[in-house]
């Protein structure tokens, strides 16, 4: 071969020279190519440095990996997802007293989505998601659906909400979780649909009533559709009434009745509604009169 | 077949292998000394790319391997790719090269970002945990080739300066070593081409690169101990290729031991090589 006709082999074919699987003629041509390109080299060598480290036998490196059937799969999944939430909702508690990053963590299974949300500059939607969201300012209403840049932190704990869903089609929180996962990504219709199922499924919970209010609040905003602006006005009213104590829905409740054009009178009130119960939190802070 | 045939599976392999792939991503940061805000940034940018394009990179995976190798290829990719964002244009010699990642980071230091001896040693040690005491970094400092780092005067001040001029003795000197180095490079490469694949594969990972002969033979998967009567042989007769053409054994030992000449003799092939590959695809040689 040439050295004008020296190209790169795929990292699949690089993977197969590291693992010792290829036939003689196939491994003399990849040495052919390593020994006229030191970046291939360096990226062969260092793997093998790397697969050194791994203890043989634990978690045998040559050993193919084949990927499982999706069942078991995405129940190991679960359970490593649920044991990983409740490991860092413990560590949390243990190291302060006291959810960090809301009113309430009272939402296990999404406090991975909720930790990776807490380093993003802008919270997901302008509304109040339940679980013990971080305060942010609320995202740009400029912003599209597909404008948002997310880091590979959000998606992953939105991709692990997803699996666990698959996982337990039955289980309410984790469809919740999903549609909430969903809203994270600004996928709002989906998110609505979502929602909109649990709260047939489980109507008496104030969380789920208020998320979806937190839903239609996003898609009000982004489309204008007054229908939107009504049933969120209609969903965290019936949270409010469900749960009192429930301030994500308080504050879903202020912002629909703001956004639904009803009289100043009543935005006023519903504004003084929340803030009476929380005067001094940054999300009060947001829609305190100066 | 690929992974793209089964529908949904990518996003639950990329799940699956989270643990791999941070821990490929702690070593190869480890390795390169990033200091943490780059580790984070590196982080980010691995699973970025594992990411996009829908899980691109692991639905092109085949399963001809193990898929934790493939998944480190892949991450040693995206380092280089990542490094090229970080470093620019910049390169290292081929002396820091083959002194290792420490030395690189050192002629980063001083010779890209401009930092004195004493700083250099003072941020490899706290940004980017270099446990080398100032001896062994003395050492290495010794070895580099002394780059010049442009700057730009004003007409002014270069109305003003006086030119450098060498003197008369280090004219002599630097077309001696030109000479010697243009000889060996050419001795070099004619010996070069005699040998096949596995043994100039051998001879640049141990003698341009640096690699022990233990990292050699398991990356290569052959008998450590034969290994070294191979590399003594193929060293012997490269020596003697290169005293036969008029190079003596002293000189010839110092291309392999030192830096003062550089061991550059593929340079003329620069132009001709592809740019460096993609993380997943490479072009496929062979189908």
């Amino acid at each position: 071969m040439e050295l004008d006709d020296l190209r790169h082999p795929d990292a699949e074919r690089l993977a197969e020279y590291a693992d010792g699987v290829l036939t003689a003629e196939a491994r003399t041509d990849v040495e052919h190519h390593l020994s006229r390109c030191a970046e291939c080299r360096a990226v062969v060598m260092e793997t093998t440095a790397f697969l050194e480290t791994m203890a043989p036998g634990r978690d045998d490196v040559r050993q193919f990996t084949k990927v499982p059937a999706p069942q078991r799969r995405r129940w190991i999944g679960v359970a490593a997802g649920l044991a990983a939430a409740a490991a860092l909702v413990l560590a949390v508690q243990v190291a302060r007293p006291g959810w960090p990053f809301g009113a309430t963590g009272d939402r296990p299974e999404l406090q991975d989505l909720i930790a990776a949300v807490a380093s993003q500059p802008t919270r997901p939607v302008e509304g109040r998601l339940t679980g013990g969201f971080k305060y942010a300012p609320p995202p740009s209403p400029t912003r599209g659906p597909g404008d948002r840049d997310l880091p590979p932190d959000v998606r992953i704990a939105a991709a692990r909400l997803e699996q666990a869903a698959a996982a337990e089609p039955a289980s309410t929180s984790a469809q919740a979780a999903q549609a909430v996962a969903f809203l994270v990504l600004g996928d709002v219709d989906k998110a609505i649909d979502g929602l909109e199922k649990v709260v047939v499924q489980q109507p008496s919970n104030a969380r789920y009533q208020s998320d979806l209010a937190a839903a239609y609040l996003a898609r009000a905003k982004r489309q204008g559709n007054t229908a939107d602006w009504q049933k969120a006005v209609e969903a965290s009213g019936r949270a409010t009434e469900l749960d009192p104590g429930l301030i994500e829905a308080w504050f879903n409740r202020a912002l629909a009745i703001e956004g639904h054009a009803s009289s100043a009178a009543d935005a006023s009130q519903a504004w003084r509604d929340y803030l009476s119960r929380d005067n001094s939190s940054p999300w009060a802070r947001e829609h305190q009169q100066p | 077949m690929p992974l793209a045939d089964r529908s949904g599976s990518a996003e639950d392999l990329f799940l699956s292998q989270l643990d791999v792939i941070d821990r490929v991503i702690s070593f190869v940061s480890s390795r390169h000394h990033l200091p943490g805000t780059d580790a984070d940034d590196f982080d980010s940018h691995v699973k970025m790319k594992l990411i996009e394009d829908d899980y691109g990179i692991l639905r092109k995976f085949e399963g001809r391997c193990s898929l934790r190798t493939y998944l480190t290829i892949v991450i040693q990719r995206l380092f280089l790719d990542y490094r090229i964002s970080q470093w620019g244009k910049w390169r290292p010699s081929a002396e820091a090269r083959r002194c290792g990642e420490a030395a690189i980071l050192f002629e980063r230091l001083t010779q890209r970002d401009g930092y004195g001896f004493e700083e250099a040693c003072e941020l490899m040690e706290t940004n980017h945990q270099v446990t080398l005491s100032r001896a062994d970094i003395e050492k290495i400092a010794s070895r580099l080739p002394h780059r010049v780092r442009r700057r730009f005067e004003s007409d002014a001040a270069l109305t003003d300066l006086a030119a450098e001029q060498p003197s008369l003795d280090e004219v002599v000197a630097d077309h001696e070593r030109e000479v010697t180095a243009s000889r060996v490079e050419a001795a070099l490469n004619a010996a070069m081409a005699g040998l096949d694949s596995q043994d100039r594969l051998i001879f640049e990972l141990r003698f341009r690169e640096g690699r022990t002969v233990a990292e050699i033979a398991r990356a290569l998967r052959l008998d450590q101990k034969a290994l070294y009567r191979r590399v003594d042989r193929s060293l012997a007769s490269l020596l003697t290729a290169l005293q036969a053409a008029g190079i003596d054994k002293a000189q010839a030992l110092k291309i392999f031991e030192s830096a003062a000449v550089s061991f550059e003799w593929r340079e003329h092939t620069k132009g001709t090589l592809p740019p460096g590959p993609s993380p997943e695809k490479g072009e496929r040689e062979w189908s």
